[in-house]
């Protein structure tokens, strides 16, 4: 019996990760349009908890997400590079900051991390603006007519990438590369006393976790045509990959996914019921940041877990490995 | 002037560990009780309860013949118990004076600091010569004196000294004790005071009680227990087994 | 070097806003150990705050300042009791969250009632200027920095001889210590953090003259804090004094000699930030920047 309703819950990440490719194939654009920024969220937030999972608060994804539009758009305006060479090329960039990243900031922890992904991010705006020749400047960059690609390309590029990270978490978080994050977080002079080499887990982490970001700016700037400062190093992808992991669930696998559609669902419920204003949806995050944080750490997926574990008296192994997972 | 306390039955100890097991005890106005025991038998956290650090499970702590485990810390400070902790706690980067006249931060204490800072003085004349400077600079025999004096300014009417001997020379804590044993003929003072160093204790005190193992295994007047035998036998931990067999023996 | 003297008054000028933009939120960090991420809004509110008393009332923002930081104290004071007790001894992580979405909801609200519009309070002494020698002084920078100078020196004072600031300076260093003085630690804590929510809220009084007011003004100010902050060593109250002057003085500088050095003043926070923590993770003070 039980055996029967775990594996059918194994089943059903795979099943849902073909559903959002077939989805790409349904011609209804507002459902497609759900679809991509879900799979768009979905990345960030994975590779958000990938970090926060090893004790490294980023406040800067937008940097990632910023460099990997950028490559990949200086790529196609000068050198006609398409869509899947950006994004190889972003990957590659947004992989080689984390690493620069993960060097710079050595050992610093918390908020001093925090804050220097902060600066970077803010850092590498102002420097984009201030270099026009370059990056176009303020007055930002269309992508070429001709390198341009059918839409439902992009929809399918997105959720094959959201896809592939969600199973690369998967993946990760069955390898002892989940434990030495956790004692990472914990504690990581501990770490390096089991014998871990911190340094080395987070270059592996920063260069994951950027990589994955910098992939989806290529394919979101696709999305889009066009590029300036302001869009590619905007906070709300910040704001948005750590509220995905919060409502959904922080160092937990499920988490940022679940969180995703509900940051989906709430951003299109705030637009349907208080109008299209900007700062609707970012004032809907903040609450949803602070009550989460307040009233529900552990987010949906904790929430579903602890229904579930009563639900099903002497719960079963698989929910007190969430559970644990969950703190 | 001086309190009375009456500790029955407390049960305490930190997340997911129970130290203290039914401990009970008293300290009469005017007193001076010590409470013995071997490393790690529970005395520091005895006192953490009383001065609010640690939570008490079980049991109640009358001081005064009024409850309280229901006061917050700081208003146990300003309802006159005091507690020079283990380990002294100073403010290293503070001055000696700031730090004393913390000690008389609460209301009950402000009026009468600036005798009492003379007060303080004259018990550690040590403290006057160096009050500009820094108290993490101090040497520990003299961040012992800050920190007693720093207790005394809040006004206590039951002072808890929390191994005031620790880590000091031996003259050094010849000098403290001579200075507890002023303290103790003040008529409106109390103490609590918990040693390893037995016999400077008894020195001091008038009764004591012996703690192994977060139980209360001997008690009696100092001179009794100084014959040392139940003592002897609480630091090498037999008296626990012995008392363990007698909880043994009454369950069955 | 041109401008040389004029570089050295305005940095100074600068300096004296800087520290206090910083200290406010090196106190109620040096302190709570919690790093708000809604100082920032702080500031925000308060030049709100000065540009509508001027625009519906003709209150000059000097006059409205000290009812203001009242204000502003208060609110700090409630918010703190109310969200961040709970997260005291929660992760890093969560107390960054926590106050982020704080600056974010705030932020936000003020957007939502006020729109993006830059604004402006504008009493007539701040058009107004004169020579230094060769330099020239404007008066509202002037008046600004003075207000800064008086309210920091007079945070010194309050932390040295103030009950309550000797208090909070030894529940900075040892808060179980504090605990057995009888001072109420989770008031105290409150209580700094209404101070330094009161601070935030007068360099926003003084800057919606001397630049633009809008929702997200705050956060430009945070980064800078931190540089600073990161600059003087985290919970340095003195570093962050000379943190603030030695951020002034680069940006001034990147701004006078460095070709379109207005907006590349802007970066300079950002690699102050970087390579300070590169080169330096314990600051230039040398305290702590490890946790
Ligand atoms: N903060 C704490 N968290 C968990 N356990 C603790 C803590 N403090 C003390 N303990 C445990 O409680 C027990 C009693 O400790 P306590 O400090 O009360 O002993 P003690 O009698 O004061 O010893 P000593 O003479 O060494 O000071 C010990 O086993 C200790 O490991
Ligand atoms: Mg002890």
């Amino acid at each position: 019996m039980r055996m029967q309703a775990s594996s059918l819950l194994r089943a059903i990440p795979a099943l849902l990760g073909l559903a959002l490719i077939a989805s790409a194939f349904v011609d209804m654009p507002q459902v497609n349009d759900w679809m991509f920024q879900i799979s768009m969220l979905i990345i960030v937030s994975v590779s958000w908890n990938l970090m926060a999972s090893a004790g490294l608060v980023s406040l800067g994804h937008a940097a990632f997400w910023g460099v990997g539009s950028y490559a990949s758009m200086i790529a196609a305006t000068r050198l006609g590079l398409p869509l899947v060479g950006g994004v190889v090329l972003a990957v590659a960039v947004g992989a080689l900051l984390g690493c620069v990243l993960a060097l710079a900031t050595g050992r610093l922890r918390g908020i001093f991390f925090a804050i220097c992904t902060l600066a970077l991010a803010e850092g590498l705006r102002v420097t984009t603006v201030m270099l026009p020749d370059q990056t176009g400047g303020a007055s930002g960059l269309y992508l070429p007519q001709a390198l341009q690609v059918p839409r439902t390309a992009l929809f399918v590029a997105g959720a094959v990438a959201a896809v592939i990270c969600a199973a690369a978490s998967v993946w990760l978080a069955r390898t002892s590369f989940s434990y030495a994050c956790r004692a990472m977080r914990n504690n990581e002079s501990a770490a390096q006393m089991l014998g871990l080499d911190p340094l080395r887990y987070r270059m592996a982490i920063l260069a994951i976790s950027a990589g994955m970001v910098a992939g989806a700016g290529a394919i979101s700037t696709w999305y889009g045509g066009y590029l300036d400062p302001d869009v590619a190093f905007s906070m709300h992808i910040t704001i948005e990959s750590q509220i995905a992991s919060i409502l959904g669930g922080m160092y937990t696998v499920a988490g940022p996914i679940v969180g995703a559609i509900a940051i989906v669902a709430l951003s299109e419920a705030t637009r349907l019921g208080l109008g299209a204003h900007e700062g609707a949806s970012q004032l809907a995050y903040g609450v949803v940041l602070v009550l989460g944080i307040l009233f529900m750490p552990r987010g949906l997926y904790g929430l579903w877990c602890d229904l579930w574990a009563g639900r099903i008296a002497g719960a079963g192994k698989a929910d007190d490995t969430a559970t644990e997972m969950a703190r | 002037m001086s309190a009375a306390l009456s500790v029955r039955g407390i049960r305490a100890g930190y997340s997911g560990s129970t130290v203290l097991q039914d401990v009970s005890f008293d300290v009469a106005p005017g007193e001076v009780v010590c409470l013995l025991g071997a490393n790690g038998a529970g005395k520091t956290t005895t006192m953490g309860v009383l001065a609010g650090l640690v939570r008490c499970q079980a049991g109640e702590v009358l001081f005064d013949g009024a409850d309280l485990l229901r006061l917050p810390s700081h208003e146990r400070v300003r309802a006159g118990l005091v507690l020079a902790p283990e380990g002294r706690k100073v403010f290293p980067n503070l001055t000696v004076e700031e730090n004393l006249y913390l000690g008389s931060y609460n209301r009950n204490a402000r009026a009468g600091r600036a005798g009492k800072l003379a007060d303080v003085y004259s018990l550690f004349p040590r403290l006057s010569e160096r009050r500009r400077q820094k108290a993490g600079l101090m040497s520990g025999g003299e961040q012992q004196m800050l920190a007693i004096g720093r207790a005394v300014m809040a006004n206590p009417r039951l002072l808890l000294l929390d191994e005031p001997s620790l880590g000091l020379a031996p003259m050094i804590v010849v000098a403290v004790f001579d200075a507890i044993r002023l303290l103790a003929r003040s008529t409106n003072l109390s103490i609590l005071l918990v040693e390893q160093n037995t016999r400077a204790a008894l020195s001091v005190a008038t009764r004591g009680y012996v703690l192994a193992n977060g139980r209360i295994v001997h008690s009696g007047p100092a001179a009794g227990l100084s014959d040392a035998v139940a003592l002897r036998d609480a630091f090498i931990g037999r008296a626990v087994n012995k008392a363990i067999g007698a909880e043994a023996a009454s369950h069955a | 070097m041109e401008y040389l003297g004029q570089c050295a008054v305005d940095s100074i000028l600068l300096g004296g806003l800087y520290t206090l933009m910083v200290i406010g939120l090196s106190l109620s960090f040096g302190i709570t150990r919690v790093i708000n991420f809604a100082h920032g809004e702080a500031i925000m509110l308060g030049a709100y705050g000065a540009y509508w008393a001027m625009t519906l009332w003709n209150v000059d923002p000097l006059i409205a300042m000290p009812v203001l930081m009242l204000l502003g104290g208060i609110a700090g004071y409630v918010l703190f009791r109310i969200l961040f007790t709970r997260i005291l001894s929660a992760p890093a992580a969560n107390q960054i969250l926590l106050t982020f979405g704080l600056g974010l909801i705030l932020q936000n609200v003020a957007l939502t009632l006020w729109s993006g519009d830059q604004r402006s309070a504008n009493p007539a002494y701040v058009f107004s200027s004169f020579q230094l020698g060769d330099s020239t002084v404007a008066v509202g920078r002037l008046i600004g920095c003075a207000i800064a100078v008086l309210l920091v020196g007079g945070l010194f004072v309050w932390l040295k001889h103030a009950e309550a600031g000797r208090a909070s300076r030894a529940l900075a260093e040892n808060g179980e210590a504090a605990v057995l003085m009888g001072i109420n630690v989770n008031q105290m804590y409150a209580i700094a953090f209404g101070i330094s929510t009161a601070l935030g809220v007068a360099t926003g009084t003084i800057m919606s003259s001397l630049s633009a007011v809008t929702p997200f003004m705050g956060f430009n100010m945070l980064v800078k804090s931190f540089a600073i902050i990161v600059l003087g060593g985290l919970g340095n109250v003195m570093g962050s004094v000379a943190g603030a002057f030695l951020l002034a003085f680069a940006e001034t500088a990147v701004s006078y000699y460095v070709p379109n050095g207005d907006g590349w003043a802007e970066a300079v926070a950002f690699a102050v930030l970087f390579f300070v923590l590169i080169l330096r993770p314990r600051g230039i003070a040398g305290q702590a920047v490890m946790e």
